[in-house]
């Protein structure tokens, strides 16, 4: 069982890691002059999804992190996504 | 701490050596976003400094220029949008984490013995801050910012003896819009830069022999300490990364237009006003008592103020920190929290208009009275609920006893509405600016509100007295 559910944080610290590195890339490709909103939003997420690796990582076992926190740092990454692309295709 | 963490941590550790540095291992206690406003304050700073100087890379401080450089920052520069907006967003999140940190060390009693100089310090950083802020708003040379300022250094003209014109001499020299400029830019990127960090370092150095105040209500059981690498410097950096997170946030949401460029012939068309954290001594000044000379009275109250705050730590000498215990200090400093707010919204509400005296009156001391009620029916509550009088509810739950039954509610309101409207109209305040209509009838609705919260509280008390009796 514990095993199980440290599989789960693993597993969720990766996929972080992952959207981490992703984003990092793509907003290498985002025009800074004419998609300066879509940046900032990417940026924003960057940031949130740090926080999440930080909190989930560094809790000494899976018991100690609370969900109700991941699943407003899920919330928060949807909605800057949602307006990284709303923003995308040059509002400055 | 995870194993992988823990492991990643060692290794640079055994490198680097971090764990040997002067910083000390804080107590368990200090986990507390509460804990960390001066330390979010010092990264806007730092945010500020960054985003500054990427901005000088453009600027030009001239007054033929400053506008247009901005400008050019703002349209034409790879995220010069983004920067010039993060910039001043920054310098506001710092001014409101100054204001937080200041509020949570008073009602916290932080000041106390040892740690009086460190009050005085954070005290003259906030004063710093605010320098910050009134010099950078004058930067991009716009009609707003031009008017407001040159309103902030008329103020300053009426400050007693030499002090006005050695003030004024200092930060806008000679008089000419090209040296108070330039004495803006100087002061701004320069002078407070250098004095906030020679303050930051003298309060570190500080901090670093007191270390963090025990929480006001005291410590149960024996206080772990835990160090600082990696453990609080992980939790910092999470902190750190939301609050930029929600900066970069607001950036994107809410960007920055800049108005129209100063010109003396369409700046009378512009009623002066300063930023939001100056709003609430211009709302003093604008008070009619305070209008032509007697100006030097209010600046001179305000200053009193402002000195009463930094000596605080030598005028409150008891030792006792628990706000529960402290009931004239936490009276005082919620009057005073309210007083800002009421006055800043005000403030915002009736730009360039005199206020009478009789709704200065009327606010300012409506709002003192209602806060002095509302913290005196808390303390006699507390003090019945540790009698054993009154059954132990949650405040909360008490306030909200007018609400319990449709009939009581109905009571009410028609209680509040019949006081408003008699106090407004025998006070003769309906033909005066709807604001202050609001604030009166906001006043009255509150004491009567209190009133009757009053009233229930003594029942439940008689009721308490004769079980007790029985």
């Amino acid at each position: 069982m514990r095993l199980h559910e440290e599989g789960v944080r693993v597993l969720l610290s990766a996929t972080l890691v992952v959207f981490l590195a992703v984003f990092a890339v793509y907003s290498w490709f985002v025009d800074l002059l004419s998609s300066q909103r879509e940046f900032g939003a990417v940026l924003t997420a960057e940031l949130v999804a740090f926080a999440m690796l930080v909190y989930v990582s560094t809790k000494p076992d899976y018991d100690a992190v609370k969900k109700s926190w991941v699943l407003t740092g899920c919330i928060a990454l949807a909605l800057f996504l949602t307006l990284a692309f709303f923003f995308s295709g040059g509002q400055p | 701490m995870s194993r992988p963490v823990r492991k990643i941590a060692e290794w640079i550790d055994s490198r680097v050596g971090i764990t040997n540095t002067m910083l000390r291992p804080g107590p368990e206690y200090s986990l507390n976003v509460f804990y960390w406003l001066g330390a979010l304050m010092v990264m806007a700073f730092l945010l500020q400094g960054l985003t500054g100087l990427l901005m000088l890379l453009y600027y030009t401080p001239t007054v033929t220029e400053a506008y247009s450089s901005t400008l050019f920052i703002i349209k034409y520069v790879p995220l010069g949008n983004l920067l010039e907006t993060i910039h001043l967003y920054s310098a506001y999140a710092m001014i409101l984490l100054a204001f937080m940190h200041l509020m949570r060390g008073y009602f916290a009693s932080v000041q106390k013995k040892p740690r009086e100089f460190m009050w005085v310090v954070g005290m003259l950083m906030g004063l710093v801050v605010l320098g910050f802020g009134l010099t950078g708003y004058l930067l991009p040379w716009t009609v707003v910012s031009k008017s407001a300022t040159d309103v902030t250094i008329g103020m300053i003209s009426f400050l007693p003896g030499q002090l006005g014109p050695a003030l004024k001499f200092l930060i806008a020299g000679p008089g000419s819009d090209t040296s108070e400029l330039a004495r803006f830019f100087d002061l701004h990127v320069v002078l407070l830069p250098a004095v906030f960090v020679v303050l930051l370092v003298f309060k570190m150095y500080m901090f670093e022999i007191h270390g963090a105040a025990e929480p006001a209500t005291g410590v149960k059981g024996k206080v772990r300490n835990i160090p600082w690498f990696p453990n609080i410097l992980v939790y910092f950096s999470m902190l750190s990364a939301i609050f930029l997170a929600l900066l970069v946030a607001v950036s994107v949401v809410f960007p920055i237009s800049l108005p129209p460029e100063f010109n003396p012939a369409t700046a009378s068309a512009y009623t002066p006003q300063p930023e939001w954290y100056f709003l609430w001594v211009y709302q003093i000044l604008k008070f009619s008592v305070f209008e032509g000379p007697s100006i030097t009275a209010a600046l001179a109250l305000v200053s009193v103020l402002l000195a009463l705050l930094i000596l605080l730590p030598f005028l409150d000498r008891r030792r006792e920190r628990n706000p529960a215990r402290r009931p004239i200090y936490t009276t005082l400093g919620l009057i005073a929290v309210v007083e800002v707010l009421v006055l800043t919204v005000w403030g915002y509400l009736t730009p360039g208009q005199v206020i009478p005296d009789s709704d200065a009156v009327i606010v300012t001391v409506g709002v003192a009275v209602v806060i002095s009620i509302m913290s005196w029916i808390t303390y006699r509550t507390r003090e019945q609920v540790a009698l054993g009088l009154v059954r132990a509810r949650s405040f909360a739950a008490f306030m909200g006893t007018p609400f319990r039954t449709p009939a009581l509610t109905g009571a009410f309101v028609i209680l509040l509405a019949f006081s408003s409207a008699s106090f407004a109209t025998f006070a003769n305040l309906i033909a005066s600016p709807w604001s202050t209509i609001f604030f009166s009838s906001l006043t009255i609705a509150i004491l009567s509100f209190l009133a009757m919260v009053f009233v229930i509280r003594q029942l439940v008390i008689s009721r308490g007295l004769r079980e007790v009796e029985r």
